[in-house]
């Protein structure tokens, strides 16, 4: 019988507490890219600086020197 | 004993594979046991089976490698966001979650997953995949050539492998990718992103490429083969979608996918893979000015491209051209436990990657409990003799086989272990296989596979043997009409030849074939309908069977007619989907 009224108040919740979950995240995510990454964009972009080239730079290659070869095992401990 | 784990996973392909003192003993990708294609998730499942193969657990690992630093890759896309910024809103929402509850977390992830206390190495994901493919290779040196959609900022690379080292020298970096413009043109033609790629690989031959012009203002082709974009015709670098307004005016209306593909659509295919193949060969030919190898180790997703794969050695100064058959993400796993092994742990090489046959198996026991446990009517075969020749007189007489033998392949080619087979001499196979079973686009080729020594007598090849099915060479004009099923419209084939010493039950099968035709080839196709992960475990392959049209089931020593048996409810029509 419990277990009935506690389904059922499952059932009824969940879909609410996803719609709740969906508001917040929105909300919290909205003032992090609004507020942290907007004021941030902004300023350096005043300083100019960008972040992806996507802008033609008209380069006679674009290859980038990116030179990979084996390191001491500590570094392969990072995530980055 | 040094027991490596690679892991692959959160982008798409997730994949597993174990490596037990410097042999690759389990691979398998995820998707396979949760029966979601290109399944993203944590690959639990793949983990399982192959610390299961290896007869370990995950305390006994001596590391995990994973085969990206997420970090890096965050970077990447918090620079797309503050580069966009106020424009890339809807896809941080969309993104962020899964960052803050995994990818961000990689390690504790592993550890909470796996009960696993050990060391986790992050490999730089085109390493990893530079790795995947030259440390199983069969070359002690080799030029390497990496090429996908992104990494964690590179789109390519290339650099050498010398015996357990490897040294990367350059770097394309995003936005700029030749597997981002692939997927670009793959949505604008109204398929699947990071699945139907190969679709348009498939449809290019029947267009002309006149739109190749239209390409070169989008995409600035260097000599050295490195690229520039016009960013103004993609939108991906900051929204859910590729293709911009201006690809929109330049290239038409992006296709519905209920819509029809025309000649349009195929033009459009057809120039897109004229300037791949451009950007691969000028990339190619300016590694080989580097290096002066003349052995050339692939990977990445755009390593998939078979057509391309086929021309190399006619575009470029490369003798020899190996690539490994799980060539996209899912062998990255692969490749960061082998850099682990061989490259990081200084160990010398001493595994070639000659089979894919890397997945689980089924005992015979085990698959005549589950045909017993299902009530299903079955036949038992004596001998390989009596399997061989009844399996090649059923595809002989038109039948549609699904033929399930050993361990399941690693990568995305059903190389004749979970493979459908049929009689590739028949004009209408391709007709009968479609409506069957397989429910795809009429345009799509079925791919043939072959005796190994028979293949200079059928294909314009200029190697010995193809068993990874990764490169399209053209048959031999005179033999088209013999296997008309199996020759696309520009007379081509993606080939896939095999012999007894690698799978010795499906190289029979082609012989007794010939016996009855006076023709070693067979049509090759996965054992799947469209949409689905290839079958993994028998209950898969009898669903499948049962749910289509396919004849009969060869399952170890088992003969399964569908007609013997009550249809299940499962419908084939329904599940399958793009």
């Amino acid at each position: 019988m419990l277990n009935k009224i506690w389904n059922a108040i499952k059932t009824v919740l969940e879909p609410i507490g996803k719609v709740m979950s969906g508001i917040v995240n929105f909300i919290l995510l909205a003032l992090v890219y609004f507020v942290a990454i907007g004021l941030v964009s902004i300023i350096m972009k005043i300083f100019g600086k960008h972040f992806l080239e996507i802008k033609k730079q008209n380069k006679k290659s674009n290859w980038q020197d990116h030179k990979v070869t084996k390191e001491p095992i500590e570094k392969y401990y990072r995530t980055f | 004993m040094t027991n490596i784990l690679g892991i692959s996973c959160f982008y798409h392909d997730s994949a597993a594979c174990l490596i037990k003192d410097g042999i690759v003993v389990a691979a398998a990708e995820e998707e396979r046991f949760t029966r979601k294609k290109h399944d993203t998730g944590f690959p639990l499942n793949a983990i399982e089976y192959c610390l299961k193969e290896g007869g370990i657990t995950s305390q006994q690992l001596a590391y995990i490698a994973f085969y990206e630093k997420p970090l890096l890759k965050f970077e990447r896309l918090l620079s797309q966001h503050l580069e966009m910024f106020p424009m890339s809103y809807w896809s941080f929402y969309k993104a962020l979650p899964a960052w803050l509850n995994e990818k961000l977390r990689v390690p504790s992830v592993i550890k909470k997953k796996l009960k696993y206390n050990g060391d986790i190495l992050f490999i730089e994901h085109h390493l990893a995949h530079a790795a995947s493919s030259f440390l199983v290779s069969p070359f002690e040196e080799a030029a390497i050539l990496t090429i996908d959609g992104v990494g964690e900022w590179a789109t390519a690379s290339y650099g050498y492998g010398k015996e357990n080292d490897i040294t990367l020298l350059k770097e394309l970096k995003f936005p700029n990718s030749v597997g981002l413009l692939y997927s670009t043109v793959t949505a604008h033609l109204g398929f699947s992103v990071n699945n139907s790629e190969y679709k348009i690989m498939g449809l290019s031959p029947y267009g002309k490429p006149i739109y190749y012009d239209k390409f070169k203002k989008i995409v600035d082709v260097k000599d050295d083969g490195s690229i520039e974009f016009d960013m103004s015709y993609f939108d991906y670098h900051y929204k859910l979608t590729m293709p911009s307004r201006k690809f929109v005016e330049e290239f038409g209306p992006i296709r519905e996918p209920h819509e029809e593909v025309t000649q349009k659509h195929k033009d459009i295919a057809a120039s897109l893979q004229k300037i791949t193949e451009e950007i691969i060969f000028k990339m190619l030919n300016h590694l080989y000015n580097e290096t002066k190898m003349e052995n050339l180790c692939i990977a990445g997703g755009v390593a998939l491209n078979s057509v391309a794969n086929g021309k190399i050695t006619k575009n470029t100064p490369f003798k020899n051209v190996w690539i490994q058959p799980a060539a996209s993400d899912a062998g990255a796993s692969l490749g960061a436990a082998a850099y682990a092994y061989n490259t990081i742990l200084s160990n010398k090489r001493k595994y070639e990657m000659e089979s894919a046959y890397l997945g689980p198996s089924f005992s015979t026991e085990y698959i005549q409990k589950f045909l017993d446990d299902k009530k299903i009517i079955y036949k038992k075969f004596k001998s390989d003799d009596s399997l061989v020749k009844l399996a090649a007189n059923l595809i002989y007489n038109n039948n549609v086989i699904g033929w399930f033998q050993g361990r399941m392949e690693f990568g995305p080619r059903a190389l004749g272990a979970r493979s459908i087979l049929s009689n590739a001499s028949n004009p209408q196979m391709k007709e009968i296989l479609n409506t069957k079973v397989k429910h795809r686009e009429i345009f799509r080729p079925f791919a043939p596979v072959i005796s190994k020594e028979d293949v200079h007598d059928y294909f314009e090849i200029d190697k010995d043997e193809e068993p990874f099915m990764l490169f399209v060479y053209p048959f031999k004009q005179e033999k088209r009409k013999i296997v008309p099923s199996v020759v696309h419209v520009d007379g081509s084939g993606r080939l896939q030849t095999t012999s007894e010493g690698e799978n010795h039950l499906y190289y029979r099968v082609i012989k007794e074939f010939e016996k009855l035709s006076g023709v070693p080839i067979l049509v090759n196709t996965s054992f799947n309908i469209r949409g689905e992960p290839i079958v993994c475990t028998p209950e898969d392959a009898y669903k499948c069977m049962m749910g289509t049209g396919i004849d009969y089931l060869v399952i170890d020593k088992f003969l399964i007619k569908r007609e013997d048996n009550p249809k299940d409810m499962w419908d084939s029509e329904k599940i399958a989907m793009d």
